[in-house]
Formats: structure tokens, C-alpha cells, sequence
């Protein structure tokens, strides 16, 4: 069986926002990307995407409507809203802060 | 509603995207070359839990608590509906546990925690005069009187009890009246709820005699209460008007029906003479010690001004310790007690449960595969158990109701207040609280260690019965260990009460009661007014001539007061020939008891020297005493005492010599655990001024109260009577203590009885578990007395150490028992020995029925099982 590697907490939310910051997407969509852009490193099991897209929108940083999708099904699409913007600013800039600090940790400058 | 409306939009909603997302991934994937078969199952797989999402999202909006609570009571109640037998054992075990607790809390509520019923009664408090020795007394009334004009702390009124004989238009009846002085009413802050209490003219010697009755007798007597002021009644014969009726609850002091004044009668006026409770109100923000502080003043004044107040001391005691104090010991350790009995109860729920929990690790493992996380898993388990403890509760509160009724009617008259027991909703709360804390508390271990399921090992096929890892087997070990630990000091409490009880009982009293009846007279002459001595010998005689002239009697006498009654009067005497020692508290002492001539024959007390009163004594100018043993040893230890004159200064207008005439065996007058005092009879027929109060004592068939009945009312249609065995008043005398053992024997049985049942149902458990490892040893040529020690050793080795770890704990709390304990020490090594031994028949008997169930296994069954 392949291993599949969890994603930190909080991070799904932050690969979201950041795939929407190209345009509105819906579910399915978003999900395609994150694969294909990560080159299949990141494995999302697809079905934990909607309760992150319900904590977004309950927080606000995203919206959502219905549409049709590209095989002309009835789909809800979600779209950034300022404050998710904010928010995912915010986010990247933590993130990278723990990245630095973990790779400080992993390859300590030899002195 | 809006709410809801919003929420299933939104589900619906979700579900449809849901369903979107899967058909395009099918697509997808078909393009891609797959079957759709294919296609199908590996878009299901890359989508992942479908309802865990949609949990999970419900989740994110906050909706789930609610909503998961109401399905973990519903999948609860399945739960515990489909294993009857586990269920319906908890919730007995339960409602008997958490019963028990409710019924004895509600007891400790009415007994210990409920305020006195008078206004401000933290204000109130007791004043007494104590010995060197620091013993309280009774004040006498020139001291009172002192303390009552000199002290600034306080009010203070003095008071007195007895019991006569209320007549008039009606039966007559016996009953209990204060004796109060001015300021009593006052100081309690009560005042009478029809009429009005004693006028500053009615509280002179002299005053024409008026009474204030009871609420609860005024209606008894004259229906209705307002209807009897200004009714006249006899008080032992004597003519008073009913002035005022006192508020239904109030009866201070001693459970009083009646109160009159205390001045209507003359005051010996001697400081030796210690006649008078005190009672007194506080003024506003003084406290007990600044009262204290204040009579300590007070008594140093009086040492030195008076040589009968010498050495005495006064002190002040808040009016609830006097009421509570004498039985909050007792009651702590019942308190406790009843507590282990509870956390016995849960301990034992505990390892069933942890036991089922194992056998549910399939279910919990699917629940958990399917996508429940750990919490929710503790939740669910958590939610069983406290559905559980609240069936529990709710039928222990039914036996609770049970309980507390059976309180009330058993009752000890010397245990104060217990009869307001009640459950009201102050005990409805305790019940639900303890209820839910109880449940939590049992629940907590199984919850935390079926959570812990691994679905792998849980779910694999091979393993049959689901294995309980070695930390739940480690658990439940440790469980049962502290079941018996704890009910074995239970166990050890209870038989160190039986032992001490058991003892009491059987003491040899010195009086032969069984077979012989009492009735409490008074003659009708109230004590110190108008005492017509003839008259009390005439009616005395005429009693004990028609009682003795029964068919059947074969003794019959008076005596005042009557042993074991809880009375008992004392006083200091003189010898002739002998000097009296300068201070007067050297005074030699000695109880005193009047009696008839066949008072020892009625008893069966031996008479050791010289002989027994005479009737020729009844009509003998020369006064003639009785004394027993304990005096004789005591004031003439030479053997000599028969034909000595002796003289209490107490005794009648102007006290005789009397001269000894024999000596008799020592009684436990005073009480089955006091030793025998020297103590001193008179002839009641010499002394019949003395006392118009005396007891009837008749050794004789019960079937004959009639007729004594019909003899008292042809001589004194005023005088009531009411029959009791002797064996009833000694049975009365140590009611508190049976009382006491009784309810912690039986908080102790059912500990007992619930341990037996904790390592039973590991045991069974653990032979069911082992079913399959045992079969293999079988096989391999084991025997099965082999097994069965296998097993028997495993549970005895549990119980050795519940055993050892309960008596350890029982030899350090128990001595908190020590106050209770008559003649046994509370480290006694023989209880301790029985009980070890006891418990453990029991105990292994509990491991013996799973032991012998797994000594016949088949092991051609048990294999093929696997």
C-alpha cells in the first residue's frame, strides 16, 4: 500500500485559498489542481476538501455559487473574498516561517 | 426552525457537490481507460468517508453536539437494552448504592446539617457548670440566678424537664412538660401562636398555676387549639390554666408538650444543689468565645466567694453542638461509610463494564474503521454509563423514599431531629448529581480503555472473542484488588460494631428483666406542691396489695427512678461516727433509688448480706438502707457496713439517719457500658413525700396489664398508665447503638456481597477469554484440578491482595471507630482474623463458580471454538 503522507493541520485551507487566488473553481476542480500542481505529491482525499470549503465559508474567505462545470453539471463554484486573501497571506507568511525554522533544525549551518 | 430549514439546505446542498465530485472523477477515469466498474470503486476510494466528511462539515458550522448527544443516548439505550442481564445487575447495583447514599444523606441533612427551627440560632447557646474535671452539671439556682444578672453577653433563662400526668375532661395521658424560668420564651425568640406566654405574676411561688400546651396536644386534647384557653387541666392532679398554645414545631427543650413556670416551685437555694439547665440568646455580634470569656470572669468571682463553688468552672456551648454533638461522630463515620459503599459500587460497575468493553472491542474497532474518532468513542462510552447511573439513580431514589420511611419509624428517641428525615428537592439534587458523578466516575476507565481499541487487532477474524490487552487485564486486576481492599474496611468496621453491640447486649446487667413489666406512675401530687404523703401511701399500697393478689404476680414493687431508664440521681451523705472532710466537694457520693420490699425478689438481685425491706420497715420510725456491693467495698471496705447510719443531706424536709440493713448485688443502673456506682436503696413507703413519681415493676404474665390497668384506675381515675417489658426499656437504653451497627452492617453486607460479585465476573470472564488456551492445555494433559487451581489461583491471588491492602486501611481508619467501640479494641486482632477468614470464603467462592466452569471445558469444543 502507498504511503500517504498527512497534510500538517491547517495547511488544506491554505492550498485552497491559495488555488483560488488564480479564479473560481469548484470542488472537483480544486481538487484536480492541487494534485497536478504539487506533481502528486500531495494526496487529498478528496472528500475532506468540503468540510474545509464549509470552514471557509463560515469564516468568510471564500463565496460560493451555483454554476455549471466544464461537463455541464450543475456545480457549486468558490471564489476569494478580500478577506480570504488577507488570510492567506497571513497563512503563507507563518508557513514559511515554520519551514525555516524546521530546515534550521533539519541542516544546521555548520560553523 | 430557521435554523434547522438553513442547515438542511446547506446538507442537501453539500451532498449534491459530493455526488458531482465522484461522477466526475468516474468520468475521468473511465476516459482514462478503466471499466466503470473500476472506475467506480477508485473514485469511492480517492474520495474517501463520505459520511465523515459530511460529519466533519457539520462539524465546521458547530451543529454536531446536540445532535450527537441525542444519537449516543439513542444507540446507548439500544446497547444496554440488548444485554438485559449486564443492565439490569448495574442499575440494581446502582439504585442500591446510590439508595443507600440518598436515604443516609437525607438522615445527615435532617440530624446534622438543618438549623435548629428557633429564630437566629447561631445566637443560641447552653451554659453549664462543670468539675474540676472539667464534667458538666446543672446549675444551681442561686448561681444561675448570679450568672443571669452579672454576665453582659448574654440573656440567659433557665429550664428543667419531667414528665406528669395531664388530666380532665379527657384520658388521661402522660406527658412531657418544660419547667421554664422567666426569660425563657424570650431568649429562644418564640412566642405562643394562640393566646400568650407567662405574665411577670404568674411567675412568682404562690401564683395561681397556668400552662402553656403544645400545639400538637391541644389539638389532641381539645381539637382545636385555639379552643383550649382558659380550659382548665390537672398537671398529676393538680389545677392550671391553659394560657397560650406554642407554633406547632416548638418543643424545647426535650421534645416538651406543656411548659409551666419554674417559679411556681420553691428553689432549694443552696449552690450544691444542681438542678437547672441553662439556655441563653447571644446579643448581636458577640460571639461563643467572648461569652465565654465573660462567664470565665464571672466563675473566678464565684470560686472565690462561695466554698460549694470552688474548682467549678462555667462553660459555654453553642445550643446546636449540645443538640448535634453527641452523634455527629456516628454519623460522620455512617456518612463514610455509605460513601465506600457508593465507590464499591462503582468499582464494581467499573470492571464489569471494563470486562464487556473488551467483549464490545469488535464493535468499537468497526466503529472506529468507520471513521469515529477516540473521543467520540469515550463519548459514546461515557454517555452509556451515565444513562445508566441515571436509571440507577431514579430507582434508588424510590428506595431511598423506602429507606428514609423505615428511618423515621426506627428512629432512636435519643438520636435528636431524625424524624424530620424527608427527601425533598435539595436530595433530588444530590441524587441527580451523585447520579451523573457516579456514572462519569465508573464510566471513566472502561471509556479510556475501549477507546484504545486497535481496529487491526479488533477486527481480524482469528481471534474470536476480542483480546483484552494486558493494560485492561492490568485495570480490571486493579479494580477488584480495590473492591475488596475497600469493602474489607467496611467489613472490618461493621464486625468491629457487631462485636462491641453484641457484647453490650449480652453484659450482664445484674437484673433478671426478661419476664417482668413496667408502668410509669405518678401520683397525683405535683413534685414539691402540695404532696400529701398519706395519700401516696395509700395509693401505693393499695396498688402493690391488688397487684400482689393477681393470679400469676409473682413480685411487684415501686421504684423511683428505675434502673436503665437513663435516670439516675445522686448525692452527698454523711457517716455516722465519721468526720466530713473539710470541703465540701470530698463529700463522699453515692446514687440513690427508692424502693419497695420485693424490689429484689421483682429483679432477681441477689441479696449477699442481712436482708431485704420489710413491710414492719413501711410503718418504722427507724429509717432502714440498702446498699450494694460497689458502696460496701467502697465507704466500708472492712465488711462491716450492715448496721451502719448513713444520711444524705438531700434527702427529705429534714434528713434521717438510716440505718444499713443488707447489702445486695451490683446492676448497671446507669447504663449496659457504665460499671455498677455505689449506690444506695431507701424504702419508697418512708419516703413517700419524697417522690409521688414512681415506676410499677411486676414480675409476671403481660396478659395481666389489664388488670393492673383496672386496679390504678379504681384508686386514681386521673392516673394514666402505659405497660412496657423490661427487656424493651434496657432494649431502649442501647437503641443508638443498634441503630449504628445495623445500618453499617448493612452498608458493609452489601459491600461484601458486591466484592464477591467484582471477582466472579472477572473471573468469568477471564475463563471465557482463556477458553481456547485452556482447551490446548487439556489437550496437552493438564487435569483438570489443574485448571481449576490454575484459575482459583489467579483469583486468589487478587483477593490476597484485596485482603491485605483492605486490613491495612482498616487498622489505620478504623480507629476513628474507637468512640463507638464497647470492650473491643479497635485494632481487635480476632475481628480482624474472622473477618479476613470471612471474606475470604466468600471471596473464593466468587472465584470458585468460574473456576469449575473452566475445569469442564471440552476441550474438543473449546478447540474447535477457535
Amino acid at each position: 500500500m502507498k504511503e500517504r503522507r498527512d497534510l500538517l493541520p491547517g495547511t488544506l485551507e491554505m492550498l485552497i485559498l491559495q488555488t483560488l487566488k488564480r479564479g473560481a473553481l469548484h470542488g472537483y476542480a480544486i481538487s484536480q489542481s492541487i494534485q497536478e500542481t504539487s506533481h502528486e505529491v500531495l494526496q487529498v482525499e478528496e472528500g475532506s476538501l468540503y468540510p474545509a470549503l464549509q470552514r471557509l465559508l463560515r469564516e468568510g474567505w471564500v463565496l460560493a455559487e451555483w454554476g455549471t462545470s466544464a461537463r455541464n453539471r450543475r456545480v457549486r463554484t468558490y471564489r476569494l473574498t478580500p478577506a480570504g486573501r488577507k488570510q492567506l497571506e497571513r497563512e503563507i507568511a507563518g508557513f514559511e516561517r515554520l519551514l525555516a525554522g524546521i530546515s534550521r533544525v533539519i541542516r544546521p549551518v555548520e560553523s | 426552525m430557521a435554523r434547522w430549514l438553513e442547515r438542511r439546505r446547506v446538507e442537501r446542498e453539500m451532498a449534491a457537490e459530493m455526488a458531482v465530485h465522484i461522477d466526475e472523477r468516474i468520468e475521468q477515469l473511465m476516459e482514462q481507460g478503466h471499466s466503470a466498474e473500476e472506475a467506480r470503486v477508485q473514485a469511492r476510494r480517492q474520495f474517501g468517508n463520505v459520511t465523515l466528511q459530511k460529519e466533519n462539515s457539520r462539524e465546521a458550522w458547530g451543529w454536531n453536539g446536540v445532535e450527537q448527544l441525542a444519537q449516543d443516548v439513542r444507540f446507548g439505550c439500544r446497547v444496554l437494552a440488548k444485554t438485559p442481564a449486564f443492565t439490569l445487575t448495574a442499575i440494581a447495583v446502582l439504585a442500591l448504592g446510590i439508595g443507600m447514599n440518598t436515604a443516609m444523606f437525607s438522615a445527615a441533612k435532617a440530624v446534622l446539617l438543618s438549623a435548629l427551627p428557633y429564630p437566629e440560632p447561631d445566637r443560641l447557646v447552653e451554659v453549664w457548670q462543670t468539675t474540676k474535671a472539667g464534667a458538666f452539671m446543672d446549675a444551681s439556682g442561686p448561681d444561675f440566678r448570679d450568672w443571669r444578672d452579672q454576665n453582659r453577653s448574654m440573656r440567659l433563662a433557665s429550664y428543667g424537664g419531667d414528665q406528669v400526668s395531664l388530666s380532665g375532661d379527657f384520658a388521661p395521658r402522660r406527658i412531657r412538660i418544660g419547667v421554664v424560668s422567666a426569660g425563657f420564651f424570650e431568649s429562644m425568640s418564640v412566642s405562643a401562636a394562640i393566646g400568650r406566654t407567662f405574665s411577670r405574676q404568674e411567675q412568682k411561688l404562690g401564683a395561681a398555676p397556668v400552662v402553656i400546651l403544645g400545639y400538637d396536644l391541644s389539638q389532641r386534647t381539645f381539637g382545636m387549639p385555639a379552643q383550649s384557653i382558659g380550659k382548665s387541666v390537672r398537671l398529676d392532679g393538680l389545677a392550671f390554666t391553659v394560657i397560650g398554645v406554642m407554633p406547632p414545631a416548638f418543643d424545647f427543650p426535650l421534645r416538651a408538650q406543656a411548659w409551666v413556670a419554674q417559679e411556681l416551685f420553691p428553689d432549694p437555694s443552696t449552690r450544691s444543689a444542681h438542678n437547672y439547665h441553662v439556655v441563653g440568646r447571644l446579643k448581636a455580634g458577640v460571639s461563643v468565645r467572648r461569652a465565654q470569656e465573660d462567664m470565665n470572669v464571672i466563675a473566678a468571682r464565684l470560686a472565690k466567694a462561695y466554698i460549694d463553688d470552688r474548682d467549678e468552672g462555667i462553660k459555654v456551648v453553642s445550643l446546636y453542638d449540645e443538640v448535634v454533638g453527641p452523634v455527629r461522630p456516628a454519623f460522620l463515620i455512617l456518612l463514610s461509610a455509605v460513601t465506600l459503599v457508593l465507590l464499591i459500587a462503582c468499582v464494581n460497575i467499573s470492571s464489569l463494564h471494563l470486562a464487556r468493553g473488551t467483549v464490545r472491542a469488535k464493535e468499537l474497532g468497526l466503529r472506529a474503521a468507520l471513521g469515529a474518532g477516540r473521543a467520540r468513542l469515550i463519548r459514546q462510552l461515557l454517555t452509556e454509563a451515565v444513562l445508566l447511573a441515571l436509571a440507577g439513580g431514579a430507582a434508588g431514589l424510590a428506595l431511598a423514599v423506602a429507606g428514609t420511611a423505615v428511618l423515621r419509624h426506627s428512629a432512636p428517641a435519643n438520636i435528636p431531629r431524625l424524624e424530620n428525615i424527608r427527601v425533598d428537592t435539595g436530595i433530588l439534587f444530590f441524587t441527580a448529581f451523585l447520579s451523573i458523578g457516579a456514572g462519569l466516575l465508573f464510566g471513566a476507565l472502561p471509556a479510556m480503555a475501549g477507546s484504545r481499541a486497535d481496529v487491526n487487532e479488533s477486527l481480524k477474524q482469528g481471534s474470536g472473542k476480542g483480546t483484552a490487552g494486558p493494560q485492561s487485564k492490568r485495570w480490571g486486576n486493579a479494580l477488584v484488588v480495590g473492591q475488596i481492599g475497600l469493602a474489607v474496611v467496611l467489613f472490618a468496621g461493621a464486625a468491629l460494631l457487631l462485636k462491641s453491640y453484641w457484647k453490650l447486649a449480652h453484659v450482664d446487667s445484674g437484673l433478671r428483666s426478661s419476664g417482668v413489666f413496667i408502668a410509669d406512675l405518678s401520683w397525683p401530687a405535683i413534685n414539691g406542691m402540695s404532696i400529701d404523703s398519706k395519700e401516696v401511701l395509700r395509693l401505693s399500697n393499695g396498688l402493690l396489695a391488688g397487684v400482689g393478689s393477681l393470679p400469676g404476680v409473682q413480685a411487684a414493687a415501686l421504684v423511683q427512678p428505675l434502673p436503665l431508664s437513663g435516670n439516675g440521681a445522686n448525692g452527698d451523705f454523711e457517716m455516722e461516727g465519721r468526720a466530713l472532710p473539710a470541703d465540701p466537694h470530698l463529700n463522699p457520693n453515692a446514687y440513690y433509688r427508692l424502693i419497695t420490699s420485693q424490689y429484689f425478689d421483682t429483679f432477681g438481685i441477689p441479696i449477699l448480706k442481712g436482708r431485704a425491706f420489710e413491710e414492719a420497715d413501711d410503718r418504722s420510725p427507724q429509717q432502714v438502707a440498702i446498699v450494694n456491693q460497689s458502696f460496701a467495698a467502697n465507704f466500708f471496705p472492712d465488711g462491716d457496713a450492715v448496721g451502719k447510719r448513713i444520711r444524705f443531706f438531700g434527702f427529705d424536709r429534714k434528713p434521717e439517719f438510716m440505718t444499713v440493713v443488707g447489702i445486695v448485688a451490683d446492676v448497671r443502673a446507669l447504663g449496659l457500658d457504665k460499671p455498677a456506682r455505689a449506690e444506695v436503696f431507701a424504702d419508697y413507703m418512708q419516703h413517700a413525700a419524697f417522690s409521688p413519681d414512681a415506676t410499677l415493676v411486676v414480675r409476671g404474665p403481660a396478659s395481666l396489664q389489664a388488670a393492673v390497668s383496672a386496679i390504678i384506675a379504681r384508686l386514681n381515675r386521673d392516673t394514666p398508665v402505659e405497660f412496657q417489658s423490661m427487656d424493651q426499656v434496657i432494649a431502649g437504653s442501647i437503641a443508638r447503638e443498634r441503630f449504628e451497627t445495623s445500618l453499617l452492617s448493612l452498608f458493609a453486607g452489601f459491600a461484601l456481597l458486591l466484592a464477591a460479585v467484582g471477582i466472579y465476573g472477572l473471573l468469568s470472564y477471564t475463563v471465557t477469554r482463556r477458553t481456547s488456551e485452556l482447551g490446548i492445555r487439556m489437550t496437552l494433559g493438564a487435569s483438570r484440578p489443574a485448571v481449576l487451581w490454575l484459575v482459583l489461583s489467579e483469583g486468589g491471588r487478587l483477593v490476597a491482595g484485596g485482603l491485605l491492602l483492605g486490613l491495612l486501611c482498616a487498622s489505620i481508619l478504623n480507629s476513628t471507630l474507637a468512640s463507638l467501640l464497647y470492650g473491643v479494641k479497635a485494632t481487635d486482632p480476632a475481628t480482624f482474623a474472622i473477618v479476613a477468614l470471612v471474606f475470604g470464603i466468600v471471596a473464593m467462592l466468587g472465584c470458585y463458580l468460574p473456576a469449575r466452569r473452566a475445569s469442564k471445558i471440552d476441550p474438543n469444543v473449546a478447540l474447535r471454538y477457535e
